[in-house]
């Protein structure tokens, strides 16, 4: 039990951070990112061929992920984003649903449909015993990770100007504007910010876990599921659904069957629609 | 022309096609307050959303000390001087006052909110406060006092009284006269004609996207148009 809680929690540290990624996006422009999960799924081909071609440990090359996806975000709303943003909500959910497809696709195409995995990295092989709990080194670390990269978030969020900005873009993007603070330049930071969350999630994800075109797609599910129990724009709460499902996620695992895992995730996304659809800390 | 001089000529504006202002020409010199008057529906809040660059206008021009704002985006407009205080409010209510007051000082180098707390003390002691907690009086102080941050030259307001309590209102028009009186240009939107006569030198009414009446504060509370629309006698 003890065991099941803590590897929930780890895993679910992990999911948080994917998870505060989508609801900035959702937060400061209302466009949920279908893209979200192929953004990760790249973030861990990159880790993958930094280690294969240039023999670069992942977790020393997470800064280089961070970089490029956040640059990979400001491209995805420049040239992509921007265009659908006074369209009408489908065509935004075709948008970013399209480019999920267009990558997934992409990426099956450059790379194959093979399952890959990292060679020995810094953490791997190790093996911590926390009374009578067995954690492994990639997965230590990469809650580690997650939770170092949340707290800087929700920092920034709080406590600097720019933060202060897109909270203020998040709340009301008029009032923003008369206060000097220019959308367009709100909406790009949120898409790399965002991207680049998800960008250190795959670098540490890498460390343990296959790599193919497909991965994204369950982590954006589960994304998805930790923003609305969260609450659609909240990163406290983003944080808090992603452990919330980690854990649930590992004791259906482990006390009911692996196979029924999911069953139980999207169990409590019925919850939240049927129960409180704002989430347990989303705006009204 | 005086820097701080807002001119605007022959706006049309309106939303999705209708237009809510047919052709409105005003004008506000340096270190006057203005009113515009009118009911609700008139124009008025289209007329200052189109100043401060929420709204791009159709046609016509908006010159502030000679150059030209009108299709200017909003977060240029206060840069250029500009700051409006929106109908409603439209504080960040998640947000603590002092975030608020912060916000308001974006473009500015300088953010100390000295002066604010010392016009609306009450502000000073509720800084921490989330700003949906404030009443409806002290909401419209930070709302002002927000404003206020950006070091603007010419303060627009939009319904400053709506749903404020008779005492506050006149304390809240003490304070803008105050500001005022230290070198910054008001103008400000009102149904409360009472209210804003008593505070402006000059005035307009507006009715149904038209100015149809102009000229100084007591002539207007004289007059018989506003008399019988809007004072009831």
């Amino acid at each position: 039990m003890a065991q099941a809680l803590v590897s929930g929690l780890l895993q679910g540290l992990v999911f948080a951070l994917i998870a505060a990624g989508l609801t900035l996006i959702f937060g400061v422009m209302e466009i949920v990112n279908f893209a979200h999960g192929e953004f990760l799924m790249l973030s861990m081909y990159l880790s993958y061929f930094f280690q294969a071609a240039l023999g670069w440990d992942p977790l020393a090359a997470l800064p280089l992920n961070a970089a490029l996806l956040f640059a990979l975000g400001l491209l995805v709303y420049y040239a992509l984003i921007r265009r659908v943003l006074r369209a009408p909500m489908l065509a935004q959910i075709f948008a970013t649903f399209g480019l999920s497809v267009f990558l997934q696709s992409a990426a099956q195409f450059l790379w194959k449909p093979d399952f890959r995995t990292l060679g020995a990295t810094l953490v791997s092989g190790r093996r911590l015993a926390l009374g009578g709990v067995f954690v492994s080194g990639p997965q230590l670390a990469a809650a580690a990770g997650a939770v170092l990269t949340t707290l800087a978030l929700w920092w920034m969020l709080a406590r600097t100007e720019i933060g202060r900005a897109l909270l203020a873009t998040a709340e009301d993007r008029g009032a923003a504007a008369l206060m000097g603070i220019d959308p367009d330049r709100m909406f790009a930071l949120a898409w790399g910010i965002g991207a680049a969350c998800v960008g250190v999630a795959g670098a540490l994800l890498s460390t343990f876990y296959y790599v193919f075109p497909q991965v994204g797609s369950q982590f954006a599910l589960i994304a998805f599921v930790a923003v609305a129990l969260g609450g659609f724009g909240s990163v406290v709460g983003a944080f808090v659904g992603g452990i919330a499902i980690g854990v649930v996620e590992s004791l259906a695992g482990v006390f009911v069957a692996p196979a029924v895992k999911n069953l139980f995730v999207f169990g409590i996304y019925l919850a939240v629609v049927l129960v409180r659809p704002r989430g347990l800390f989303g705006k009204q | 022309m005086a820097r701080e001089s807002l001119r605007v000529v022959d706006l049309v504006a309106g939303y999705g096609g209708l237009p809510a202002l047919h052709g409105v020409s005003l004008e506000v010199r340096q270190g006057e307050i203005v009113a515009l008057v009118g009911a609700n529906g008139a124009g008025k809040s289209t007329l200052l959303r189109a100043i401060a660059g929420l709204l791009a206008p159709t046609s016509g021009a908006i010159e502030l000390g000679g150059a030209r704002l009108e299709g200017r985006p909003a977060h240029l407009v206060v840069r250029a001087g500009i700051a409006l205080v929106p109908e409603g409010r439209r504080l960040f209510g998640r947000l603590s006052v002092e975030e608020n007051l912060l916000l308001g000082a974006y473009t500015q180098s300088d953010k100390s909110m000295d002066e604010v707390f010392a016009l609306f003390p009450v502000l000073r002691e509720r800084r921490a406060q989330r700003a949906a907690t404030l009443s409806g009086g002290e909401q419209q102080m930070l709302a002002i006092g927000r404003g206020l941050m950006s070091q603007p030259r010419l303060l627009l307001l939009d319904e400053p009284s709506l749903g404020i309590a008779p005492k506050l209102v006149a304390r809240i028009y003490q304070t803008l006269a105050a500001i005022n009186q230290r070198g910054l240009t008001i103008l400000l939107v009102e149904q409360n004609v009472r209210a804003a006569l008593a505070c402006a030198s000059r005035a307009y009414v507006l009715q149904t996207g038209r100015i149809v009446q102009q000229g100084t504060a007591p002539d207007l509370l004289g007059s018989e148009l506003v008399r019988k629309a809007f004072l009831g006698i």
